[in-house]
């Protein structure tokens, strides 16, 4: 199946990553899908403040700010889930009694707010958006399921990828790397109640979607080897564990995560030169 | 919430004795700003300006709301400014500090009080439609005069923004994808830009520079920041506490801004022109 920008279902956005971007973190880096971008920031080890000093290891303090608007409940839901990620994977029994501060911001990402014509004359409203002006043919999917589940599901991939690098970046200890990409269920386009997966859906992609997927593999000795492992998933929408239980096993999806990874070592490698 | 080190004693010593002689650490002269850098996103309202290390980064997003029932024919400019611990560490997620405070007043009253974005123009159905323009602005990186900075990416991200057409019947309102109609761009009255003068005052003399850095900021007796616009009209004058300044001074620094904002104006102008032809719009 082909996609509106001619990518195959399993095919990513062009990759692009950058290290050592800002001048008053310790560690920073810059991970794109496209032109999804996202910037993470690490400052650590550092002091720590008395409510949030723990005795035995580093205290991991993460923000999240979106693009627009202020940080709500999908954001701090977001932190949750990385912070579950990245505590396991960070050395922070190395640094007791202090802060490790990491911080992810958008930094460019599309939007599809009036992308689509809508009028609030009634009458008009209740046609099939059948117009020449609308960009995307949703009259033609059939499902009962409701869509637009996977807003945001790219970005939230991309914030794990930068949160890795800033790691790295800032030479904070860790047993290995974590990488992620997002898998979006869109229904078939004229077949009733069939999905297929896309990877790396595109904004207007997660509208149409039915359900999609965060998943987070670790990479390192004694965390998932060069392979790598499965240490998270985060879903949302109408799903069934079949459906989940394909991308895990495709040796192909890991492999693109594993395409990230060559071009983090190679990035690694032009910092140590 | 990591605090800044101090200025060590050989550091303040050394930037004060280098300012007697007219140098600044990076070489620039004391009214000289540093020349700003200005990208633009693949959509239209996203700017990154970068002064020296100093980063930040203004998205224009707008969308239709209910105009307050005493300003029926006017709509909203809100701006957020919030910053967040990228910029610095010493900056917490949640909670402003003074000088954060202050930024936010300062950009607030040079765009939105200052009337730059006419509000009128934003009104769709009066009393019932209306346009609210949300500025968002993300400081990446704190190496100085962040004010400055955020001040020239928001008002340079508020005139590549285009908002969509809208075409109204009676009470029927249709808005059309941005693929359909060309964008319209906003009524921008002015542009005011800011700029920020750092003073060190010793018991015999007093040294002023315009944009200081990171460290010229830690080490300064105080700051006044004017905001003014290409037609040298002040927008906005302010300083806070500091030394005491004479008169003179005060109005020779605000000549100095206004020429360096005429230069600045053209800097925009051009970018934009340059990203015009680059990003083609519509084709007359």
């Amino acid at each position: 199946m082909t996609r509106r920008d001619r990518r195959t279902a399993v095919e990513l956005r062009p990759l692009a990553l950058s290290q050592s971007i800002l001048s008053r973190q310790d560690g920073s880096a810059n991970f794109s899908f496209g032109n999804l971008s996202v910037i993470a920031s690490v400052t650590g080890p550092a002091e720590v403040k008395i409510r949030q000093e723990l005795v035995d290891r580093a205290a991991l303090e993460i923000n999240i700010l979106p693009l627009r608007g202020l940080a709500g409940p999908s954001s701090k839901s977001h932190e949750t889930f990385l912070l579950s990620l990245l505590s396991p994977i960070i050395l922070l029994s190395r640094h007791p009694r202090s802060l490790i501060q990491l911080t992810v911001q958008t930094f460019s990402a599309p939007t599809t707010a009036f992308s689509k014509q809508f009028s609030t004359d009634p009458l008009e409203s209740a046609l099939p958006s059948s117009s020449s002006s609308s960009l995307l043919p949703s009259s033609t999917r059939l499902t009962s399921k409701p869509r637009g589940t996977a807003k945001g599901v790219a970005e939230k991939a991309a914030m794990i990828n930068a949160s890795t690098l800033a790691l790295v970046d800032a030479a904070i200890e860790c047993k290995g790397m974590v990488f992620a990409a997002a898998v979006a269920f869109v229904p078939v386009e004229g077949v009733e109640e069939e999905e297929e997966m896309i990877l790396d859906p595109t904004p207007e992609e997660e509208e149409e979607a039915t359900s999609a997927h965060v998943f987070a593999f670790s990479f390192g000795v004694g965390v998932g080897g060069a392979d790598g492992e499965c240490v998270g998933i985060d879903s949302l929408g109408s799903f069934s564990t079949d459906q989940v239980g394909v991308p895990i096993s495709l040796l192909f999806f890991l492999s693109c995560v594993r395409v990230a990874l060559h071009l983090t070592v190679l990035a690694i490698r032009l910092i140590a030169l | 919430m990591p605090r800044d080190a101090e200025p060590s004693i050989s550091e303040a010593e050394f930037v004060l004795k280098a300012l007697q002689s007219g140098v600044r650490l990076d070489g620039r002269q004391p009214l000289d700003f540093r020349t700003p850098k200005l990208r633009f996103g693949d959509q239209l309202g996203w700017v990154e300006c970068e002064l020296g290390q100093t980063r930040v980064v203004a998205q224009v997003s707008s969308e239709i709301v209910r105009p307050q029932p005493e300003r029926p024919y006017e709509g909203f400019l809100v701006i957020s400014t919030e910053i967040s611990p990228m910029a610095a560490s010493n900056y917490e997620a949640g909670r402003a500090s003074d000088e954060e405070i202050l930024l936010a007043r300062l950009l607030e009253k040079s765009l939105r009080r200052s009337e730059a974005v006419d509000r009128e123009s934003l009104c769709i159905v009066a009393g019932q439609k209306v346009w609210s323009i949300r500025l968002d602005i993300h400081f990446l990186s704190d190496e100085g005069n962040m004010l400055d900075c955020a001040s020239i990416a928001a008002i340079t991200a508020l005139r590549h923004f285009r908002k969509p057409d809208v075409t109204v019947v009676g009470e029927e309102v249709t808005v059309h994808s941005v693929a359909s109609h060309v964008p319209v761009p906003l009524a921008i009255h002015h542009s005011p830009f800011c700029q920020t003068f750092a003073f060190f005052s010793t018991s015999d003399t007093s040294l002023t520079v315009l944009d200081p850095t990171h460290l010229e900021s830690m080490l300064s007796n105080g700051t006044l920041t004017v905001t003014l616009n290409a037609q040298s009209e002040i927008c906005v004058l302010s300083k806070v506490g500091g030394a005491p300044l004479s008169v003179e001074e005060v109005m020779r620094v605000v000549n100095v801004g206004a020429e360096r904002v005429k230069a600045l104006d053209g800097l925009v102008k051009e970018a934009l022109e340059k990203e015009g032809r680059r990003n083609v719009i519509e084709v007359l």
